[in-house]
Order: structure tokens, then C-alpha cells, then sequence
């Protein structure tokens, strides 16, 4: 009976323990896991213009390094929206947006532009990808031509207009983008730019001035790290170039202050509890032995060895522990599962309080350990017991 | 001889001061003695020496002799070897105490096979020995009990079976039947002797009750006991005028 009572009060020490750690591992998981599923955690975009502007030979230097997910330059800002006619004859404006293949924003919504076709006819529609809210501004659907109006100003000052139409390869679902946008290639985009600047592309029939030749610089780019914490390298990275960008950097910080400062309290929460069962098992196993002491006495008289007697506190300090982390193990569970229900429709899936296997190992080594600590001192007063001095009146 | 003691000493400081001094004991092989005295002369201290779980102040000879091989228990005490005089105790001695000494949470099967289950032997021989130790002292129809369930009687007569299922060389026992009413009291006395007999197992009994040991044939060896001019209690054994002459060697 009062061994089932230690393990009980052993069990209640620690279940609200393992029900905390769970709750760290959950929200810090699921914070991460959230995270790590947004692209958008992952972009890293320059601050303000280019400057000088950004060359090829960056991107692709860019390209090879294994923190590098994904990165297309972005065309200037004369590139940056084009109107398109709507079903009912009017005119949408869209923001262009370069991509290209493997961007992340679009794979991740399983809505990737299919690869350009080189030897397309000039006037052939370009696939792009549209957001939500772009296609529904132009009731458009996947599969439709949409027929855009490209304007520029001659340097005579004459406004012409050329004609660009798309074909609508993907729709992107509200949460991938709130803007109206519409994804196309870049070298779409960098003809739309040259159009704009009155340089000829011939490819499109398009007349302008001849191409300088000149590299072209890039004022922006768009750029998708590996994971989490190529965030933070990449953003020191690109800061040694001198370029200073804009990261999600902060939210990650964030959630590691959040995942350290929940563990620092652990810890402290833990030694607490650590601390209270030493005493209790120091106290209880005490008493055990002075409780038991004539019939320990007797055990010796019988010839049993101190090793045999040394075993018999730290035997029971064990196994009671060991009960009592399992029982706390089982309740915490229980409680995991309530608390999980209760904001499951916040979660979305997610957990917020997560206890596995390893971590009820982890508090039962971390038991055994110190019960087997706890009771060495009561083992030895077992050990030690004098038959003489108790048996007279078992 | 078993036992042979030559000036071995206890003292003790508590109230006016006590002392025993077994001067010379030798006890043979299969004798059956009862260690008398009044009340306070330390039948018990001189009880728990033979036992080896008394320190003795001042051992001038202490032999143990189970078997071929004597045992030099001065010479452990010197070493502190507790663990080897629990280990002689286990292979050769069974203890009897006045009240029980069982433990609660085992049966009185489990009481009786204690011993031999330490010893790790032999189980059937062992559960053998205990069922038929039982038989002889009548508790056979108890062995599934727990000893709360059992009455005082009982629990003695389960006493002394542990002390003699393991077959010891010596049992020794501490007033085994002072609890008990006087009639059954002299019933057990008998069977327990004669049990001891059978097993041809030495006897150290201490008991306070001289026709109850004389009854059943016990040698008795006298504690004798001085004051002195303190008011210190000088308590002594001196064996020596004994010359033992039924000796049961095999």
C-alpha cells in the first residue's frame, strides 16, 4: 500500500512536468514546422534598391552555394505591372513577378510554370501563374489566353501599345500571395522590360533601338534559403557583400528565444522538482528502513550480506520510481491528448503539447539516477542495521 | 567441540554498569544445553555472541567448528568480517527468537524455504525438508498462510521450523516458548529437542525456566552473577568443571 502511495506521489510530481516539456517540444515544433512550410519564412529580398544593381555573375554565384534553395533576379520597375482584359472588356492591372524553374513559392502550392518552349511562334500566349486574387479579378481559370495590353512612350512621345497575351498555367491558392500577380518567366519579363526602354526584341517583332550589348544589372532579386537556419548564414553572407537585405531572420530568432527561454524555465522548474524528489525518496526510503529496521535485523540474523540488505532500499527507491515515472508518463499523455483537442482548431494540424517515447526515457534515467542517489545514504543505514540491537522484540 | 570459547568478554556502560565474561564454554557436537540465569544476567548478550551478530570486547578464543574446518570468530570480529559470520550463519546456524521474527509478507511456505532459497540449493530437496519439518511440528495444514492469520502458538512452532528446515548445525534460541502457555509450552520444548536430536544439530537454548529445560533433557550451564562494589552487574559463565561426555560427532 504505501509503496503504491510513493509511486502516486512520485507520479504527481512529475506528470506536470512532462505535460511542460511536452508543451515546449509542441509549440516549439509546431512554430517551426509552421515556419519551415511558408516559403515566405525563407525569402530573403535586397532593402531598397540595388544601387549599382545586381549582375548574373551574383546570382549565379549565388546559385552554388547548398544554403541557396532558390533565386531569380527581379526586372526594374518599368517591368513591374501590365493591365489585363477581364471577361467583361475591362482592364486589371497585375503585377509581374519573375520566376523561374524550382521556385519555391509555386512548388510549394503545386503550381510550377511549365518549361518555356523554345521555338514558340512570336505571338504564342506565355504561360504564367496567377494569384488568387488576380484570377478572380479576371474570372480567369487554368487554361485560359488572357490578353494583355502592353503600353509604352515612343521617345517621339507617341504612346503605342503592344499586344501579349498568357495563357493562365496555374492558379495559386489566397495564402500563397495576397497581391494580384501574375508569374512569369524572367526573360519574359526582361523582354517587357527592354519594350518599355524602346529597345528592339526581335524575337517578339517588337522595334526599338538595337541592344547595346551591355550586361544587364538587375535591380532586385528574389531569394529562397535551404532551411531555417541557412537564413541567418546567407543573411551574414550577403551583409559581407554589402548587401543588406530583408529576412524572416527575426521570426526565427524569435522562436529560438522562445525555445531557450521555455527551456531555461524547464530547467529550473525541473531542478525544483528534482530536488523535491530527493526528499521524497530520501524521506520516504528512510523511513522505510527505520520502519522495516527489525525485520532487516532479522534478515541478517538469518545470514543474509550486507550487499543482499544494501539492495533492498535501493530496490524498492527504483522500482518506485520507476512505477511513478511510467504512471506520470500515462497521465501526461492523457493530458497531452486534452490539451491537443482543446486547440485543435487553432493547430490546424499541428501539436502543442508533444510527449514521446524517448522523452519518458529520458525522465526515467534522469529518476533512477537520482533515486538511486537519493537512497544511498538509507541503504548504508540498512546495511548497517545490528542485529543485536533489534531483534528482541520483533 | 562446536563451540569453544575461552575468555570472551562483553561490556556495557548503560545504567550501573554490566559485564560478562564467558571464562571458558565448550560445547560438543550434538549436545543440547540451556544457558540459565536470573533476569538481567545476560542470557541473551551471551546468546548473540555464539550467534556472531554481538561484538565481543575482548575475544581471547572464539572457535566455531560446524564440520573439519574451524572457524577462528575472534579473528573476524577483529576483521570485521561481517558478511563471512553472515555467511557461517547461513550455512550452519538456526536462530530461534522468543516472538516471531517471521516475515509478514511471506507465506509460512515461503518463511520455511528462506533459508535454503539464500543458500540457493537444491529446491526440491529443500521444499522437501521444510514440508516434512512442518509435518513434525503440525503446522503442515498453515503452509499457504500469512503469519498475521496465525496465532501466537503457531507462529512459534513456524519459527522454529524455519530455524530447522535448512538443517543447521547449531540452532541457537532465545526463550522459544516464553510466550506461550506453560502446558503447550512444555509440548513444544519436547518436540523441539527432540527434533534438534533427530537432526543430530547442536542445542544453545536460553531460557529462564529450569524444569522446562530439565524436563527435556538440556545440559544446563549457569550464568552466574556478582555485584560489585559500584553496584556493577558481574555476569559470568565458567564451563570449565564440565567435562562433556555425550558427544554426538559423526
Amino acid at each position: 500500500m504505501l509503496s503504491l502511495c510513493a509511486v502516486l506521489a512520485l507520479a504527481s510530481m512529475l506528470t506536470p512536468l512532462l505535460v511542460l516539456y511536452g508543451v515546449r517540444v509542441g509549440l516549439v515544433e509546431t512554430l517551426r514546422a509552421t515556419l519551415l512550410h511558408d516559403p515566405a519564412a525563407l525569402i530573403i529580398i535586397p532593402a531598397g534598391s540595388g544601387g549599382s544593381g545586381f549582375t548574373n555573375e551574383l546570382f549565379e554565384k549565388l546559385r552554388r552555394r547548398p544554403d541557396v534553395r532558390f533565386v531569380t533576379a527581379r526586372t526594374r520597375d518599368v517591368a513591374a505591372e501590365m493591365q489585363f482584359a477581364a471577361k467583361d472588356g475591362s482592364y486589371v492591372p497585375l503585377t509581374l513577378e519573375p520566376t523561374g524553374p524550382g521556385d519555391p513559392l509555386l512548388e510549394r502550392f503545386g503550381q510550377p510554370l511549365p518549361p518555356v518552349a523554345p521555338e514558340a511562334a512570336a505571338d504564342a500566349p506565355e504561360d504564367a501563374v496567377l494569384s488568387s486574387s488576380a484570377a478572380r479579378k479576371l474570372s480567369a481559370a487554368r487554361g485560359d489566353i488572357l490578353r494583355g495590353r502592353l503600353g509604352r512612350r515612343r521617345p517621339d512621345g507617341a504612346l503605342e501599345t503592344a499586344v501579349f497575351t498568357i495563357r493562365v498555367a496555374g492558379v495559386l491558392p489566397p495564402e500563397a500571395i495576397p497581391s494580384d500577380t501574375a508569374f512569369l518567366p524572367l526573360p519574359v519579363l526582361e523582354n517587357i522590360q527592354d519594350y518599355r526602354d524602346y529597345i528592339a526584341v526581335p524575337r517578339r517583332s517588337w522595334d526599338g533601338d538595337p541592344a547595346t550589348g551591355i550586361k544587364r544589372h538587375y535591380e532586385s532579386f528574389r531569394l529562397y534559403a535551404r532551411d531555417l537556419d541557412s537564413v541567418e548564414t546567407l543573411d551574414d553572407h550577403l551583409r559581407g557583400l554589402r548587401i543588406s537585405v530583408i529576412t524572416k531572420a527575426k521570426n526565427i530568432a524569435d522562436i529560438r528565444m522562445i525555445d531557450s527561454s521555455l527551456t531555461r524555465l524547464l530547467m529550473i522548474i525541473a531542478l525544483a522538482v528534482g530536488a523535491g524528489f530527493v526528499a521524497f525518496t530520501l524521506s520516504s526510503s528512510l523511513a522505510a528502513v527505520r520502519r522495516k529496521d527489525k525485520m532487516l535485523g532479522m534478515l541478517r540474523l538469518l545470514g543474509f550480506s550486507r550487499p543482499a540488505l544494501l539492495c533492498y532500499p535501493l530496490c524498492q527507491a527504483l522500482l518506485t520510481c520507476a512505477g511513478g515515472t511510467f504512471a506520470a508518463w500515462l497521465l501526461a499523455c492523457g493530458v497531452a491528448v486534452s490539451i491537443d483537442s482543446l486547440f485543435a482548431a487553432q493547430l490546424a494540424g499541428g501539436a502543442i503539447c508533444v510527449i514521446r517515447p524517448e522523452h519518458f526515457l529520458a525522465a526515467l534515467a534522469a529518476g533512477l539516477a537520482l533515486s538511486l542517489g537519493a537512497t544511498l545514504y538509507p541503504a548504508v543505514r540498512a546495511a548497517g542495521i545490528e542485529p543485536a540491537l533489534v531483534i528482541r522484540d520483533v | 567441540m562446536i563451540f569453544s570459547l575461552a575468555n570472551v568478554s562483553k561490556y556495557r556502560a548503560q545504567g550501573t554498569g554490566y559485564s560478562l565474561a564467558i571464562r571458558r564454554l565448550r560445547i560438543a557436537r550434538g549436545e543440547q544445553i540451556a544457558l540459565t540465569g536470573v533476569s538481567g544476567s545476560g542470557k541473551s548478550t551471551a546468546l548473540d555472541i555464539l550467534g556472531m551478530v554481538l561484538m565481543p570486547d575482548e575475544a581471547r578464543g572464539f572457535l566455531f567448528a560446524p564440520g573439519e574446518k574451524a572457524f577462528d570468530i575472534a579473528a573476524f570480529w577483529r576483521k570485521k568480517s561481517l558478511d563471512a559470520m553472515a555467511g557461517i550463519r547461513l550455512r550452519h546456524i538456526g536462530y530461534v527468537l522468543q516472538t516471531g521474527g517471521l516475515l509478514p509478507y511471506l507465506t509460512v511456505a515461503e518463511n520455511l524455504g528462506l533459508t535454503a532459497r539464500m543458500r540457493g540449493g537444491d529446491k526440491n530437496s529443500a521444499a522437501a525438508s521444510a514440508a516434512s519439518v512442518a509435518e513434525s511440528l503440525g503446522i503442515a495444514r498453515l503452509l499457504n498462510s500469512y503469519p498475521s492469520t496465525l496465532s501466537v502458538g503457531e507462529r512459534q512452532r513456524v519459527a522454529i521450523g524455519r530455524a530447522l528446515a535448512p538443517q543447521p548445525d547449531v540452532v541457537l534460541a532465545d526463550e522459544p516458548t516464553a510466550a506461550l502457555d506453560p502446558i503447550h509450552a512444555e509440548n513444544v520444548m519436547s518436540l523441539f529437542a527432540a527434533l534438534v536430536k533427530e537432526m543430530r544439530a547442536t542445542l544453545i537454548m536460553v531460557s529462564h525456566d529450569l524444569s522446562l529445560v530439565r524436563e527435556a533433557g538440556l545440559r544446563i550451564v549457569e550464568i552466574s552473577v556478582t555485584s560489585a562494589e559500584d553496584g556493577a552487574v558481574l555476569a559470568t559463565i565458567d564451563d570449565s568443571g564440565h567435562a562433556p561426555c555425550a558427544t554426538l560427532q559423526s
